[in-house]
């Protein structure tokens, strides 16, 4: 699906840049369900390169892999939500790549649909395991910790996920 | 971890589009995450979203069941039961965390949802609950001489999202004097007050049936020909506004042979009949220039017309994807119908956990929330 951007590029194409620097060529019709694309289009930037510098290569390969499903007018809405659970089936980190992704370009739907894969991954787990995916160090004492757990004990009882994916 | 180390820490409005997609309690568990994690959550702001999120998602509404047990003994008591409407529904036992009298079965008993909180009204008492965070509140009858007909009069609750307030409403029909009056109990206030003297137009009575709550309004029912079953019926609904405390009258189109329901369905006020064999669904709208008026939203086919056999069932809930669920409750247990309109299918599914066999008990949807506003809980 990547291509490389060629000379012949048509009047309705847009070449998205990854912060690596691969380069995809785009129909604007898919492009514009970033919002931040269409802006761009809009304010006459659709004839040069965009270059989306918080976007790596194999993040900008799903969000496109998305976009051009999504503005598919073939596929039904039962292949689209099959598609949308396929999709999400990769690690959380990734999904989380692509949520910053999909909020950096404005892409409602795909934030929707990265953020609720998230959750749903993580609702069971442990408090411990969230911070290392999420990178977090706590900042609370141990004595304040106790005193947050105290005021709902039932909230970190029962079979919780201690897995980190 | 093979994935490529990521930047310390995520933006906030990223971990905020995770965290409203969470049940309540992932959330509570996930306040010791770290201080900006707890900020979040406990964010009243947060807290609105994340209701107004829940409400819109059926997979994470609830179906919250009320059953008495050993009714005619003096050991009776509630029940309480909730299932997910997720992929798989189980029923889960909820306890209460009220003082036990507070358990005890009184003939007149009530209970009702609302924004994620949910009001039960015994005889004795009136509790407010919010089953999610284990938190409720005794609420005070109102003094007798200010309200002597409380313990006669339909009951619900709504919520008032510009003061951010709940008001308890109970209402008062007076057959000969036309007219009905309401006591309202605000939960910021902590006080009851009363509205005398709402008008019924002439012709038409009230009759005894459930109070509606949607939006900061309580919604309820008049008809004209009551008790004569050789004529059909006129309707309106008088929709009392928490904001002003202002009523709006809007006649029902048409004359009816069958009671008509008033329920809250698809976040409107709605009223159904039949017509050609389906269910007719009307919803009331806002007009600019004339109030409120009302529109046919849907026609759906019956239960019984999905099943292929007559049931006692009703829709309850549209979701996100244009599905309708219904419920059914049969000698065998209680159901969930799901119809799919685009492929005009049904399929149910069964909450067999559930002891509903020759137990008397109501049932509500409820969405979980946070909620807890300004109410100082007991």
């Amino acid at each position: 699906m990547a291509e490389a951007a060629s000379s012949t590029i048509e009047k309705n194409n847009l070449t998205l840049k990854s912060s690596y620097g691969d380069e995809f060529v785009l129909e604007e019709s898919i492009a514009i369900q970033s919002v931040t694309i269409k802006n761009m289009v809009e304010d006459g930037c659709s004839s040069s390169v965009i270059p989306l510098s918080k976007v790596d290569t194999g993040t900008l390969i799903k969000v496109i892999e998305y976009m051009k499903m999504h503005s598919s007018t073939s596929s039904n809405e039962e292949e689209i939500q099959n598609f949308d659970k396929e999709f999400v089936r990769i690690s959380i980190k990734t999904i989380l790549n692509i949520l910053e992704a999909a909020n950096f370009l404005d892409i409602r739907s795909l934030l929707d649909l990265c953020a609720e894969a998230v959750a749903n991954r993580i609702k069971n787990k442990t408090p411990e395991v969230v911070r290392k995916i999420f990178n977090i160090t706590s900042d609370f004492t141990p004595e304040e910790e106790a005193e947050i757990r105290n005021e709902t004990p039932w909230a970190f009882e029962g079979d919780l996920d201690h897995s980190l994916d | 971890m093979s994935d490529r180390s990521r930047i310390p820490s995520l933006p906030d409005d990223i971990v905020n589009s995770i965290l409203i997609k969470l049940p309540v309690t992932s959330l509570l568990r996930f306040k010791c995450i770290c201080k900006s994690w707890r900020f979040s959550i406990s964010n009243p702001n947060f807290i609105k979203l994340h209701l107004h999120e829940s409400s819109a998602n059926i997979s994470r509404q609830k179906l919250f069941f009320v059953s008495f047990r050993n009714i005619f003994r003096s050991n009776a008591k509630f029940q309480f039961h909730e299932a997910l409407l997720g992929v798989d529904s189980k029923v889960l036992l909820v306890n209460p965390p009220f003082p036990e009298f507070c358990h005890s079965l009184f003939s007149d008993f009530e209970v009702h949802s609302c924004n994620g909180l949910v009001l039960m009204k015994t005889e004795i008492n009136m509790i407010l609950w919010n089953p999610a965070i284990r938190k409720y509140k005794l609420l005070p009858k109102p003094d007798d001489k200010l309200l002597p007909w409380y313990d006669d009069a339909l009951f619900d609750f709504a919520y008032y999202l510009v003061a951010d307030d709940y008001k308890v409403v109970c209402v008062k029909l007076r057959k000969y004097q036309r007219d009905m009056i309401a006591g309202v109990f605000s939960i910021n206030n902590h006080s009851w007050k009363r509205i005398d003297n709402i008008p019924i137009p002439r012709g038409f009575q009230l009759f005894y049936q459930d109070l509606v709550s949607l939006n900061g309004t309580i919604n309820i029912m008049a008809a004209s020909n009551i008790g004569n079953y050789k004529q059909d019926s006129e309707y309106l609904v008088i929709s009392l506004y928490l904001a002003n405390e202002k009523f709006a009258i809007t006649p029902v189109p048409g004359k009816h042979k069958y009671k008509l329901k008033l329920r809250a369905f698809a976040n409107r006020i709605c009223i159904s009949w039949m017509v050609g064999g389906k269910i007719s669904i009307w919803a009331l709208k806002e007009d600019g220039k004339t109030g409120l008026t009302w529109n046919n939203i849907m026609n759906i086919p019956t239960l019984g017309s999905l099943i292929g056999k007559p049931t006692w069932g009703d829709f309850i809930f549209l979701k996100a994807n244009g599905n309708i669920l219904y419920k059914m409750v049969d000698n065998d247990g209680y159901y969930l119908i799901e119809y799919n309109v685009r492929k005009d299918e049904a399929t149910e599914y069964c909450l067999d956990e559930l002891p509903m066999k020759g137990i008397r008990g109501v049932s509500l949807l409820h969405v979980e929330s946070l909620v807890s506003s300004a109410i100082l809980w007991d």
